[in-house]
């Protein structure tokens, strides 16, 4: 029964990224723009042209470029870059680990952040503390991150001239990009953990430990919190997609030299291959963790399988 | 419906109605004045000047006239054939059914902004291409909801009935599915309404929306970020423009999904919007 959840489950994440390779593939060919205009110029010999066609396989049939396509991503190739002539797979090796480190660190502080807010909003429900923390919450899932960036940088960097305006040196330039990423996720998870805190307080089993006498502290965290971190997990890894692309423009804001800004120089100079790739490494990881979470979820709450 | 005369709304109003007389208000957003470049606000320049010397409110106008036009358009595409693929798909079930869930589950497996993004790459920069990038994205949130909303009052005794006595089926769709569905859908264009208006304003900020001369809050955003030290301004009035508008979509949404009495929709509605 329970292999066959997985078995179910790993399948159908296996057809999506399928699906997202195809039309990612079809996206780039069928959208007018001739990679090798790109590469020569307009002012190119039509036999450069044709030789360079015929070198990068865009003169075989379209069926077979797909074939081609897919067995290079199989072997994690993924052409060169139209501009640098880089091997695009170098290219993500080189600027995954900053997208790891702020997505991390984005992560750290939406759940520093998101925890006590979402857990004093639950216990004084409907007080002065519990519409703070929402009102703080709306604010924060209204603000964009193109807007909080900035905006971070001209008090903090600007005025006060704590961190560094942009750029990846040192933990200090880490501080401000993490915080605009980290802040949207904040807002959404203090949300999803009150209301997972108030659906928990009401069950007999809390009623039962304090009627043991336990202390607070020791309701809340073991028994509460324990129980109501099942669904905060589950929105967390359905929200790193969000996290991923708030991190394209992000990256973008702060200079930060990680897989959103490279696909985004890279569709300014439209180098298809990179685009390509980094669409497919963000959709991969997104497939993965949606599935690590749906796998962890069913383990830890047996009741999901069977649906 | 006099609770719904609140702030939010008001404030909606004001952005609508000066989005609205834009065209023929007296402010001029392309007009140079050379001797204003990066005048800070004051008495006689409320929201001050930009770079090129152009008065920021009148821009702020000419973009809210982008960011509303463009979120109305959006959202009613993908309103409209949302709807429609998801209640075909819940009502004609079998084969249909199946291509849309997996049609769906495709998209849904990507973050949309960042197919947004892509597309519009792709495309090429300019206001069209955006919209197409961005009702291309958004109609899945609909199409979902729509498929969900209508298995679940399918079998329902009045339908029934209406299949009963000989109606067809676009009646049934048309009479007796869409008026029951409505509610949820109308709370779900309200938060779209707002991702939208994100939307776009993230692609205009990364130049992949509006071209300039026309304006929009993201490319504003952009223009100013290279004088945040001299000119702090160029990036505020229109991050606060944005920050008010979407908040008040927002505010607006949760209330109309409490008066409306509809259960948590999906609980990452308000992040994962589009």
């Amino acid at each position: 029964m329970y292999l066959e959840y997985l078995i179910k489950r790993l399948l159908s994440a296996i057809l999506v990224l399928f699906g997202i390779t195809t039309i990612v593939f079809l996206l780039i060919h069928i959208v007018p723009g001739d990679p090798v205009e790109v590469m020569l110029g307009e002012t190119a010999r039509p036999a450069d042209r044709d030789a360079l066609h015929h070198a990068l396989g865009l003169d075989l049939p379209l069926l077979q470029q797909w074939w081609q396509y897919l067995a290079g991503i199989i072997q994690l190739d993924f052409g060169q870059s139209l501009h640098s002539r880089q091997s695009v797979s170098q290219l993500l090796i080189d600027h995954v680990p900053a997208t790891v480190v702020l997505s991390v660190a984005s992560l750290i502080i939406a759940i520093i952040i998101a925890l006590p807010l979402g857990i004093l909003a639950a216990l004084y429900k409907n007080s002065i503390w519990d519409r703070l923390a929402m009102v703080t919450a709306m604010l924060g899932v209204s603000i964009p991150n193109f807007v909080m960036g900035p905006l971070l940088i001209i008090i903090f960097s600007l005025s006060l001239g704590w961190f560094p305006v942009s750029g990846k040196d040192g933990l200090a330039s880490l501080v401000l990009p993490a915080i605009t990423l980290g802040t949207a996720l904040a807002a959404i998870l203090s949300r999803m953990v009150r209301a997972s805190m108030l659906e928990v307080l009401e069950e007999d089993y809390i009623r039962a430990a304090r009627a043991r006498g336990l202390s607070e502290f020791h309701v809340l965290i073991l028994h509460a919190l324990r129980n109501a971190a099942l669904p905060v997990i589950t929105i967390l890894g359905m929200q790193l997609g969000a996290l991923l692309a708030g991190a394209v423009i992000t990256e973008t804001i702060f200079s930060w030299p990680g897989i959103g800004q490279l696909l985004i120089e890279s569709i300014q100079k439209r180098d298809y291959p990179v685009v390509q790739a980094c669409v497919l490494l963000i959709s991969f990881v997104y497939v993965v963790v949606n599935l690590i979470t749906d796998i962890t979820y069913s383990v830890l709450d047996p009741r999901v399988r069977l649906e | 419906m006099k609770s719904f005369i609140s702030i939010p709304v008001f404030i909606l109003l004001i952005w609508l109605i000066l989005a609205l007389l834009g065209p023929i208000l007296p402010i001029y957003p392309d007009l140079i004045i050379l001797e204003k470049i990066l005048v800070m606000p004051n008495f006689e320049n409320w929201l001050g000047h930009d770079d090129l010397g152009r008065s920021i409110g009148a821009r702020l106008i000419m973009g809210a006239r982008t960011s509303l036009s463009v979120a109305v358009i959006v959202v009613s595409i993908s309103f409209v054939v949302g709807t429609l693929l998801g209640v075909m798909g819940a009502w004609l079930g079998g084969i249909w059914d199946r291509c849309l869930i997996i049609i769906i589950d495709l998209f849904i497996a990507f973050p949309g902004i960042l197919l947004a993004i892509a597309l519009a790459g792709l495309l090429g920069p300019g206001l069209f291409n955006a919209v197409i990038a961005l009702s291309i994205v958004s109609w899945v949130g609909f199409a979902r909801l729509a498929r969900v909303q209508t298995l679940s009052i399918k079998d329902r005794d009045h339908i029934t009935a209406a299949i009963a006595l000989g109606s067809s089926g676009i009646t049934v769709i048309f009479q007796h599915i869409l008026p029951l569905i409505l509610a949820p859908l109308i709370v779900e264009a309200t938060f779209s309404f707002a991702g939208v208006v994100i939307a776009e304003a993230s692609l205009s900020f990364l130049g992949l929306g509006v071209q300039p001369p026309v304006a929009s809050w993201g490319s504003m955003i952009r223009d100013g970020t290279n004088y945040m030290l001299v000119a702090p301004h160029m990036v505020l009035a229109p991050g606060f423009a944005i920050l008010t508008l979407v908040l008040c979509i927002n505010l607006l949404g949760d209330k109309l999904r409490d008066k409306m009495d509809i259960r948590e929709m999906d609980s990452d509605k308000l992040f994962n919007r589009i």
